[in-house]
């Protein structure tokens, strides 16, 4: 893509059905709900039409909107309102059938370790890729993504990763 | 995949067609939005409008006077060609000022200063364009 001036809706429509999944996972494992995952998807697709730089390529483009979708999550749990609710019970992720306790001990990470674990288990990416795109020390890339893993299996059960 | 139970979780939390549906669309139509929101137009007109009021009511003005070479403020104006108003007193003109020591008052004349002569309440001196002349309020007033 040359710059970032994304006119054609066509070309909106192509990058959002490449993403979307993406975007909205990484934003519902922050703010555990359907409309703040929603809210967070657009903000990040409104941030990226008025993004003015070129994109290097495509990986770039994944990699600027992980990073962009994961600062507006953090930064909108950090709203006043936010931290004075308690939210943490609150998941909606659809019917009460679908609710799965790998999930839930997923939702209840804490958030530095919910996008490592995500890029790794989830997207396939190597630790060294994951450092890139976080703009991290691949060095806490891997400590992230052992504690996260101790954590998930204590929740879960040993034997589980 | 790494993992498959894991995989299975993240795939719980997919959106559904029409929630990707909704959001593209309204993510098209803030984009045929976006540039200066339109909410900000009015404001932005009426506070400008404001300032330009306030410049006009406040914008310090000053009268020209003739007598005085140049605009003087309107406390201080040439009656005659001996006498000035200053604060509405008449003072009549003593002479040049003579050495006496000068206390500036608060009022400024546009290219020059008002004076009051220590000790001598019924005195000023007014300095224009570097020269200094005595005044002295007007006799029987």
């Amino acid at each position: 893509m040359e710059g970032s001036l994304l006119c054609a809706d066509k070309e909106i429509t192509e990058l959002y059905n490449q993403y979307v999944d993406m975007i909205y996972q990484i934003s519902f494992m922050y703010l555990k709900n359907k409309a703040d995952a929603e809210d967070a998807v657009q903000t990040t697709f409104i941030k990226l039409l008025n993004y003015k730089k070129p994109f290097q390529n495509d990986e770039h483009i994944k990699a600027w909107l992980i990073r962009t979708a994961t600062n507006h999550c953090k930064n909108h749990l950090k709203h006043w309102w936010r931290t004075n609710a308690e939210l943490d019970t609150m998941y909606d992720y659809g019917k009460e059938d679908t609710k799965d306790e790998t999930l839930e001990a997923l939702l209840k990470l804490p958030g530095k370790y919910k996008t490592v674990i995500y890029l790794y288990y989830y997207m396939g990416y190597s630790t060294e890729e994951i450092a890139q795109i976080l703009k991290q020390k691949h060095t806490t890339v891997r400590s992230l993504l052992s504690r996260g893993r101790k954590r998930l299996k204590d929740s879960l059960g040993g034997e589980f990763l | 995949m790494k993992n498959k139970k894991l995989k299975e979780a993240y795939d719980k939390i997919l959106p559904t067609k029409f929630e990707k549906q909704k959001m593209l669309a309204q993510i098209i139509d803030k984009k045929e939005k976006r540039g200066i929101s339109r909410r900000w137009i009015p404001s932005t007109l009426l506070l400008t409008m404001t300032c330009v009021m306030l410049l006009v009511v406040f914008y310090p003005r000053s009268e020209s006077h003739p007598n005085l070479e140049g605009p003087v403020p309107s406390m201080l104006r040439m009656t005659e060609p001996d006498k000035i108003e200053y604060k509405g007193e008449c003072y009549e003109y003593v002479g040049t000022h003579n050495g006496k020591k000068l206390i500036r008052t608060k009022e400024k004349i546009i290219g020059g200063s008002v004076y009051q002569i220590q000790n001598q309440k019924d005195s000023i001196v007014v300095q224009l364009e570097g020269v200094y002349a005595h005044y002295q309020k007007c006799r029987g007033e």
